[in-house]
């Protein structure tokens, strides 16, 4: 659905030196379903944004949008994506329904489509009310209810729970995920880590313009930990000895053991363990969550090309 | 091409800007004429007389003018300022053709006011000429007027043009205007100073020159109203060109 090739983004200012915001990207992205696009601030995401919707020209690479090159087919695939590039942008003394019209006319998108939009994301109320009267998260339903207007099968989104408060947030996260499921795909940049992991049905990382990992939610992880298995035991000392006349390594860690074997070692454990008396009170894969591998992979980047 | 148009008509006439500074002319004619039917007072020296519509057509030119300016100015300034130059490229990313969509409109719209406007202008004066002046001596007058009315409307969709393509380059509508009067006022004025030779290619004076549909002479020479057109046509093609040109290579961030 979204292919790049060694995407390469440079800026040179007049004065002062040339900045690298993409650094030979690849990425490809599935059709269907949600992908998650996780950077810190600066890892290049809006970038990587705007060289696929046309709004910067990228220095070099290739990209592919919905089976065309970009930005050649730009103005044919642009008719079935949506998105939200950074903040939510409309005229602010315009309604949000005249916001939602004067776009909708590019595309011959009537009243009725508009209206439903607006219903879709809780606006109908206040379609007619000034943009600048609306609170963050309001133009941010607003920008969502603009990006469903084409009934895309490509939605780009850019931060789309930016300004949201909580119940806005599980809306939106609902709404991408029954859109992902709908056959729809769902590009979604966030640094909200925990969101990702929880509507994503594949993801990438990238530090300083450049990928750092794809998969996945669970390849990613794994990508980053060891194999290992959590033992609580009410004698963990006794248990480490154990294991370690039986050939198995292990460690105390905050009175627990941490087994070097494998999850799917866990019966041969669990019966080592009982048949020396040895009790199992705690048993689980020894994981790290999105959030640790996030911050191992991108602090673990060298700084980008200057 | 015909949705974008009708987009960008949507765009342009709900923006508040060209609803106020419409109505606030509108006010100002009437305001204008009722003053004028007031002072008028048939009979005497101080009658309106019809003959000098052509004249106060001209004299509102500056006004209608600054009206394109604005208009052209804030038209694509206050995309940039809001970010929705950055939606709308997400809709249409063919840069040429939205430029191209807003220019049309800009400059038919203004055209229209700028028209309109002085079509009541016209009326009203007519009225109260009739009414409280005279009408006598005012032979071709209807004629003058009309070629008058057009070429101030052409004049402020010129302002309009200049304003659009300034603000694409400086993507500001305050940077806009102030180029302009920078330029018009300052800039001009002090070319003519240093080198009166170059009169005749000044943007100013040639807009004069469209404006009264007359030509103007300048020191030893004339400035023909078709020279007067054609520089008028350089500069707006030049500062087109620029504003395009703009539009269509720097990265939108």
């Amino acid at each position: 659905m979204i292919e790049l090739e060694g995407l390469r983004k440079e800026y040179r200012p007049l004065r002062g030196r040339r900045t690298v915001a993409i650094d030979r990207l690849d990425l490809a992205v599935p059709e269907g379903g949600v992908f998650g696009f996780l950077g810190p601030n600066g890892a290049g995401k809006t970038t990587t944004i705007r060289c696929l919707l046309g709004l910067v020209a990228a220095t070099s690479g290739r990209m592919r949008m919905l089976d065309a090159d970009i930005p050649n087919a730009l103005p044919e695939t642009i008719r079935h994506t949506g998105s939200i590039v950074e903040a939510p942008a409309m005229f602010p003394r315009f309604s949000g329904r005249r916001n939602l019209e004067v776009l909708g006319r590019l595309h011959h998108i009537g009243a009725r489509t508009i209206a439903e939009a607006l219903e879709t994301v809780g606006l109908s109320e206040r379609a007619d009310d000034r943009v600048k009267t609306y609170s963050l998260g309001m133009r941010q339903r607003l920008a969502i209810a603009a990006a469903m207007l084409k009934d895309p099968a490509l939605l780009i989104l850019d931060e789309p729970a930016n300004g949201l408060d909580p119940a806005g947030i599980v809306e939106v996260r609902q709404l991408l995920r029954r859109l992902g499921r709908e056959g729809r795909t769902v590009f979604v940049s966030s640094h909200i880590l925990p969101e990702i992991q929880q509507m994503a049905d594949r993801l990438a990382i990238i530090a300083r313009g450049r990928l750092v990992a794809t998969g996945t939610v669970d390849e990613v992880l794994a990508s980053r930990r060891a194999t290992g298995m959590i033992v609580g035991l009410r004698d963990a000392e006794r248990g480490r000895s154990v294991l370690e006349s039986e050939g198995i390594a292990s460690s105390l860690v905050d009175g627990r053991l941490r087994v070097d074997v494998p999850p799917s070692d866990a019966e041969r454990l669990s019966r080592t363990l009982a048949e020396n008396d040895l009790y199992l009170t705690e048993l689980r894969p020894d994981e790290m969550d999105l959030e640790t591998v996030f911050l191992e992979l991108t602090s673990d980047q060298p700084a980008g090309p200057e | 091409m015909i949705a974008l148009l009708r987009s960008e008509f949507l765009r342009l006439r709900s923006r508040r800007v060209l609803l106020f500074l419409t109505a606030l002319g509108a006010a100002g004619i009437l305001v204008g004429m009722s003053i004028a039917a007031l002072k008028s007072h048939p009979g005497t020296s101080q009658q309106l007389e019809l003959s000098g519509l052509p004249d106060i057509l001209k004299g509102i030119s500056f006004i209608l003018i600054v009206f394109g300016l604005v208009i052209g100015a804030s038209s694509v300034g206050a995309d940039w300022q809001a970010g929705s130059m950055a939606t709308l490229l997400t809709w249409e990313p063919r840069r040429t053709r939205v430029f191209v969509a807003r220019v049309v409109v800009v400059v038919l719209t203004v055209f229209v006011v700028a028209v309109a406007l002085q079509a009541l202008l016209a009326g009203l004066f007519l009225l109260v000429a009739d009414l409280r002046g005279t009408t006598e001596l005012a032979g071709g007058v209807g004629k003058a007027s009309e070629g008058a009315i057009l070429r101030v409307g052409a004049m402020a969709s010129a302002g309009s043009v200049l304003g659009m393509s300034i603000a694409m380059l400086g993507r500001s509508s305050t940077a806009a205007l102030g180029a302009v009067f920078v330029y018009l006022a300052v800039v001009e004025n002090l070319l003519r100073g240093l080198y009166p030779g170059i009169t005749r290619w000044t943007f100013a004076v040639s807009a004069v020159v469209f404006v009264d549909g007359k030509p103007a002479r300048l020191f030893n020479e004339v400035l023909t109203f078709d020279r007067a057109l054609l520089t008028l046509g350089v500069y707006l093609a030049l500062v087109l060109v620029a504003g395009l040109t703009s539009f269509r290579v720097r990265d939108v961030d």
